[in-house]
């Protein structure tokens, strides 16, 4: 019983393995003993956490379809889409010998060095006559380099090639949602009868991503003339569309496109709906867009009849939108979690206040100030990781139910699921140090002898 | 000697003036001894026992512990002290109300170097010697008060200290269960272990070996 042949320190790693398990029990055991104000305590943070969980998963969702739409449209393209005019603005289109986007203009910019290749193309909107009922496909002609530049699978045959649009070749390429609509008709060799013409199927797309119907992204585009003004932004989906070579549609008045109805009185020839310009890269595409913007107001004699949809810059709104709304959000959840934190912390006070004699027991038969403060910092931590964790698990069952209703996509990633965690901890941690660190001051022998 | 302390000095401040509570105490403790300190209430005895037993500084003084200093101790080493050297007995037993006996004899291993296992071997053993082998896992509160205090001095035992501080163990006890502890202490003293135990009944200090009154903060 020599007292001074024990070692001065008990940290062996063993020990503090046994030091915690204990401790853990305790805690655990005290948080059981008051089931019901543990949990009253806790649902600060498990709502604080739900919603913080069912709101990043509600925007990532978002985010990840932006950026998914976004992508798909290309980082390094361009496009220049003709505007709907009405009919006050055709007469001023007319009066400034403005035809609307023409291949003309599409032929200029092969000589600027930084575009790599461009595309056209011009949507129609006169159905098939040989169709099966209830089916809508979208017809669009368009040169070979759009399936180049949007990088088209095909499932079969072959996508519209250069020889299809100089020779003016009777073919079309189906996809693959309207060639499986289609059935017996929609497979190769078949020929699809538009007005009087009929043209070959040579290739059908492989299938694309993304939902059906015509998927639309409302982003914000500021105009040369500083008005900000909300424009569509129309993602071709291409699973529905019939693809034929530009120029060999049969009867071309005809033909109505979303421009003008009317062809440019020198060459004849119809508006293009679109012209596709892929940039070699990506950060010439700001540069090359302001070049675009000039050189088509000068062609069209300074009537802009068009408008210049650069994904990059969609991106990095988007992305500002996002960022936006993170920070409100984090505004929202972090003052949620404060007011959960007071709960933890007055919970923790009134657990200290009841537990004082087993403060100064513990004080008497050894515990280090230390040992005191680890024991309820820990307690504080397991209650608001426990609302963390209850919090988490809602904020899924949250989101899902609400994605479910609404249609919105919901993104569920680890961080969205270990960061809430690590707040809940944090929480713990911010509001147990006050009163873990009054039960560690604490005076052995007045919390021993304080009346109970 | 165990223990020698001299000229020990304790006044508590309050906000109205200072109260002098021990006025130059000498006390020596010799090894294996069973000392009872007797006063009237209020005259300084519990404060000379948490002096003893580490828990509180006096104003001024020095106690020497096997000749080592322990006023001059940090708070570590008094800790450690605490969790292997000497054990406090409560007369208000201080059973912690959510844990088994078992638990209860086990807490002080949680601050002390003894390896996991051999705490519970030692906690066994203690229970045992108390007389409490059948109540391992019972909860405090299903037991009697006699049987609580046992619970206590088993845990005091479990961390087989140098020396044992009592401080009116058989206050809220019943005659019956008083004689039962003191039984035991005195078997715990046989034993090698030595025992310090404040009590205002003369009855109760007469069953130590030597009895020492405490008057006016003075030792007699």
């Amino acid at each position: 019983m020599a007292i001074f042949n024990k070692p001065v320190s008990n940290k062996q790693g063993y020990k503090q393995g046994y030091q915690i398990r204990a401790l853990l029990k305790t805690a655990c055991l005290s948080l059981l003993q008051q089931k019901l104000r543990s949990l009253l305590s806790i649902l600060g943070i498990v709502c604080g956490i739900m919603a913080v969980v069912a709101v990043i998963a509600i925007g990532e969702g978002a985010e990840q379809e932006t950026m998914r739409h976004i992508k798909q449209m290309g980082i390094t393209n361009i496009y220049i889409r003709a505007d709907q005019l009405t009919e006050e603005q055709q007469q001023r289109a007319k009066q400034h010998h403005s035809a609307g986007l023409q291949n003309s203009d599409r032929e200029r910019l092969r000589t600027n060095p930084f575009i790599r290749r461009t595309a056209g193309t011009r949507e129609r909107t006169r159905n098939l006559t040989d169709l099966p009922q209830g089916l809508h496909p979208q017809l669009m002609e368009c040169t070979a380099s759009y399936g180049d530049i949007l990088g088209i699978q095909m499932a079969l045959g072959r996508f519209i090639s250069e020889t299809d649009t100089v020779r003016h070749h009777q073919v079309c390429v189906l996809g693959s949602q309207i060639a499986a609509d289609m059935g017996r008709k929609g497979q190769l060799g078949q020929e699809i009868r538009i007005g009087e013409q009929l043209s070959l199927v040579v290739g059908i797309l492989a299938r694309q991503d993304g939902e059906d119907g015509q998927e639309e992204l409302k982003t914000k585009q500021t105009k040369k003339t500083e008005i900000t003004k909300v424009t569509k932004v129309t993602i071709q989906n291409l699973n529905n569309i019939i693809f034929f070579p530009l120029d060999t549609v049969a009867g071309k008045t005809e033909a109505i496109t979303t421009t003008a109805t009317t062809a440019d009185p020198l060459t004849g020839q119809l508006p293009l709906t679109e012209i596709l310009v892929e940039v070699k890269q990506a950060d010439q595409v700001k540069p090359c867009a302001a070049l675009l913007r000039r050189s088509l107001h000068k062609a069209h004699n300074g009537f802009d009849d068009f408008q210049l949809i650069i994904p990059l810059e969609l991106l990095a709104q988007a992305r500002k939108i996002q960022g936006i709304f993170n920070l409100v959000f984090a505004i929202i959840g972090a003052i949620t979690l404060f007011v959960g934190g007071i709960g933890i912390m007055n919970i923790m006070l009134a657990n200290i206040s009841e537990r004082i004699h087993e403060i100064g027991l513990r004080r008497a038969v050894g515990a280090r100030p230390e040992h005191i403060l680890i024991q309820f910092l820990g307690e504080a931590v397991l209650l608001t990781l426990i609302g963390g964790i209850i919090g988490i698990l809602c904020g899924v069952l949250l989101a899902s139910f609400l994605g479910r209703l609404t249609g919105w996509p919901i993104g569920f990633s680890l961080p969205v699921l270990l960061l809430p965690l690590a707040i809940s901890v944090m929480t713990g941690l911010f509001f147990g140090i006050y009163p873990a660190r009054k039960a560690a001051a604490m005076d052995p022998i007045q919390a021993l002898g304080s009346p109970s | 000697m165990l223990i020698s302390a001299r000229n020990i000095n304790h006044q508590y401040n309050h906000g109205s003036g200072c109260l002098q509570v021990l006025q130059g105490v000498d006390l020596d403790i010799e090894e294996k001894d069973f000392l009872a300190i007797m006063g009237s209430s209020g005259s300084g005895k519990s404060t000379l026992l948490h002096i003893l037993g580490c828990l509180l500084k006096p104003t001024s003084g020095t106690c020497f512990l096997r000749g080592r200093d322990i006023l001059q101790l940090q708070e570590k080493e008094l800790a450690q002290l605490r969790a292997e050297t000497i054990a406090h007995v409560f007369q208000q037993f201080h059973l912690l109300p959510t844990m088994t006996v078992l638990e209860n004899v086990l807490l002080p291993s949680l601050y002390n170097s003894i390896p996991p296992q051999q705490a519970e071997a030692e906690a066994r053993r203690a229970i045992q010697q108390v007389g409490l082998e059948q109540r391992l896992r019972h909860k405090p509160n299903e037991l009697s008060g006699g049987e609580m205090q046992r619970v206590a001095i088993a845990r005091a035992l479990a961390v087989k200290p140098d020396l044992i501080l009592a401080d009116e163990p058989t206050g809220n006890l019943d005659q019956d269960s008083s004689q039962e502890i003191l039984t035991l202490f005195r078997e715990i003293n046989q034993q090698g272990c030595t025992l310090v135990m404040v009590t205002h009944d003369p009855e109760i200090a007469g069953q130590a070996r030597s009895t020492r009154y405490l008057r006016n903060g003075n030792l007699q």
